[in-house]
């Protein structure tokens, strides 16, 4: 009875993780998450993907996930009553500011996860160029190249204005865009910081810096925000064999900060800690950082 | 969505010609424009924009800086000249003619002050006319101007505001992650609520593109507020406007937002959303004046509290208390904006602007969603469309 009792309460913290999501993303995101990369492709070890992926692309990758179109969209078939193809996007941008993105096909927005993961393509998008990569198993050593050769250039559109009515000036011919070099720094980066004068919430995780996939920050409080709340709040983390959060705590910090910092690490994902090779629970404290700025 | 003759990718043109830094033009700012303009180094190229909104102008400076091409903008300028579509569908004689003369105005502005040559003004028109030229636009801008003016197709526009608007990545700790890939555009304007989305494409034979995916819905601030006041006729009752305005909401507006979502799922499951449109520039004035960052962030309970306001209080919205703001030439310039936020609305359209902001948080679930104000947003398209020309 009681091993039932546990599993049922670590899938509702599981659930429960993940309950502010759309509920095909959340189902989606679980079924990645428990799924091994050799399912995906039969070349990969039995590893669970997203740990798999990390070893890809570098604990310094910054990794996102989102449910997303697969590729290719059929306007015409695109009516009121049509369904379409369903993927998971994982994409990680490297320190080199290279960006992989993998798409696995998990079923259809209308009838939900079904069926068998399958892989459906990577991209690399490197100096502004979109490579394909055919084979999941691929990813790693076209990773290692730090140029793809020129003739395997994939992006190189020649852009048309030709408005039947109104002429247009002509655009003229392109190249893919660009996304190294210090040109190509972003602006500043989105911050959320409303009134009081409250910055993003910061976050530290200590010692596992770097392990962790997936980051969610806090969203603020409107109350916090409206009473200049600030400081910093401690979460223990109970994280499972597969890397999500199973519990969250909050052990330190302002009370009104308290909820939206525990919502956010219930959203982390970690690749799994091991020992002796095997994947272990392990605990953890996040500290999310709320601090006012100056003027 | 994909009209193959008109399908060039300014996306992929703008990311190649230099994306973030377009951005960093964009988003900073006037003052530091004014000295690049006074500095007198680099090419001068310019834009007028003629939408629902009104008019816009902008100027930007292309030259060589220590890393590469600099650009910076010298100038940007807004003549209240919206261009809504009659009942009819038509735009208004009246209407076209203050278009041109603004576009006009604002061209010898461009010329005599900022001496931008006459072939490195662009025009380009941002009109939901359903499809169709507005030839008399056309015509009078021609006749006013000596221009042509090229008018931008949804996908044309998605792009090149995408590219304006949302950042390309941002640092998370250590990190970089996308921020573009994962984002929505929605502009909330006077005449139509628009947006849109960036994807990769990638069917088994093809090579990877960009691939864009846009939304548009013909309810904008000005028109709904229009066709609530057509339904209520000659009631002039607030009461009365609020209660139309929702049943409108909760109807038409609703359905046909629920039918973009469908098929669309994008606007509902990508994560961050930046929104421009002088609605939500309305409400981060309103909500937080002293805020003056590039990017607002904003709640589904300010939209909600926005509402409340509207419908409940316009007088404490309109007048918020700046006495907390101690700096002297911050609140001036505050003031100036509130000013502008009061001068730009009836009562009336605030609620129904407010209505719509709802109705598409709701229906777009922005609950859990990263939602932010592009303070520069409005001017992301024009100045977009003229880096690429410049680029040429």
């Amino acid at each position: 009875m009681k091993p039932i009792m546990t599993i049922l309460a670590i899938w509702c913290l599981c659930a429960s993780s993940l309950a502010q999501t759309p509920p095909l993303e959340k189902q989606a995101v679980l079924r990645m998450q428990r799924a091994l990369a050799s399912e995906l492709d039969q070349a990969l070890p039995r590893l669970p993907f997203m740990a798999w992926f990390e070893e890809v692309v570098g604990p310094q990758a910054g990794i996102s996930w989102q449910m997303t179109e697969c590729g290719e969209r059929d306007e015409k078939a695109l009516g009121a009553a049509a369904d379409q193809p369903a993927c998971v996007e994982i994409d990680a941008i490297l320190p080199d500011k290279r960006k992989v993105v993998v798409m696995i096909a998990v079923g259809t927005f209308r009838k939900g996860v079904t069926g068998r993961l399958s892989f459906a393509y990577a991209i690399i998008e490197q100096e502004g160029q979109l490579y394909g990569v055919r084979r999941l198993r691929d990813l790693s050593q076209a990773l290692r190249a730090p140029l793809l050769p020129e003739e395997e250039l994939q992006n190189k559109p020649v852009f048309l204005v030709t408005n039947p009515k109104t002429p247009q000036p002509e655009i003229g011919r392109w190249t893919a865009p660009s996304v190294s070099g210090a040109s190509d720094e972003p602006p500043p980066p989105p911050s959320p910081k409303p009134l009081p004068r409250l910055e993003a919430p910061r976050v530290s995780e200590g010692p596992v810096l770097g392990k962790a996939i997936t980051r969610v920050e806090p969203v603020y409080p409107l109350e916090a925000r409206r009473a200049n709340v600030k400081g910093e709040v401690e979460v223990q983390v109970v994280i499972s064999e597969t890397g999500l959060v199973i519990e969250a705590k909050a052990v330190k910090g302002n009370p009104l900060l308290r909820r939206a910092a525990v919502d956010a690490a219930r959203k982390w994902v970690f690749s799994p800690t091991r020992l002796n090779g095997e994947a272990v629970r392990s605990e953890r404290t996040l500290t999310f950082v709320f601090t006012s700025r100056d003027r | 969505m994909r009209n193959p003759k008109i399908s060039f990718n300014y996306f992929d043109a703008l990311k190649a010609v230099a994306p973030a830094t377009l951005l960093i033009i964009v988003l900073s700012g006037m003052v530091w424009a004014q000295e690049a303009s006074e500095a007198g180094l680099g090419e001068l190229y310019a834009g007028i924009e003629v939408s629902h909104e009104g008019v816009k102008a902008a100027a930007i400076r292309v030259g060589e800086g220590e890393v590469g091409e600099s650009v910076k903008l010298v100038y940007s300028e807004t003549i209240k000249a919206p261009l809504l579509p009659g009942q009819d569908g038509k735009l208004p004689p009246e209407a076209v003619k203050d278009a041109a003369r603004a576009a006009q105005k604002l061209q010898t502005r461009l010329q005599q002050e900022y001496r931008v040559q006459p072939d490195r003004i662009y025009f380009i028109g941002r009109i939901n006319s359903g499809g169709s030229q507005p030839e008399d636009l056309v015509k009078e801008i021609k006749q006013q101007t000596g221009q042509t003016i090229s008018f931008l197709t949804a996908d044309n526009e998605a792009q090149l505001s995408i590219v304006g608007v949302i950042p390309q990545r941002s640092k998370a700790g250590d990190a970089w992650v996308d921020v573009r890939g994962s984002s929505v555009w929605i502009e909330i304007g006077n005449g139509d609520t628009r947006g849109g989305y960036q994807l990769y494409k990638k069917s088994p034979s093809a090579k990877p593109t960009f691939d864009l995916v846009t939304m548009n819905i013909p309810y904008g601030t000005g028109i709904f507020a229009r066709e609530v006041n057509r339904q209520i006729g000659e009631s002039k009752d607030r009461q009365n406007f609020i209660r139309r305005a929702q049943k409108l909401s909760a109807t038409s507006l609703s359905q046909a937002l629920k039918k973009e979502r469908e098929r669309k799922p994008g606007l509902v499951y990508r994560k961050q959303v930046f929104l421009t449109g002088t609605i939500v520039w309305a409400l981060a004035t309103l909500l937080y004046p002293e805020d003056r960052q590039i990017f607002v962030p904003l709640t589904v309970d300010d939209i909600e509290m926005f509402g409340e306001k509207t419908a409940r209080n316009q007088d404490s919205l309109l007048n918020p208390d700046l006495s907390r703001i101690r700096d002297q030439r911050l609140r001036g310039e505050i003031e100036r904006e509130l000013e502008s936020v009061r001068d730009a609305f009836t009562p009336e359209q605030l609620i129904a602007g407010s209505e719509l902001l709802k109705a598409v948080a709701t229906e777009f679930d922005w609950q859990e969603k990263k939602v932010w104000f592009a303070r520069h947003g409005h001017l992301g398209c024009l100045l977009s469309y003229i880096r690429l020309q410049a680029e040429k």
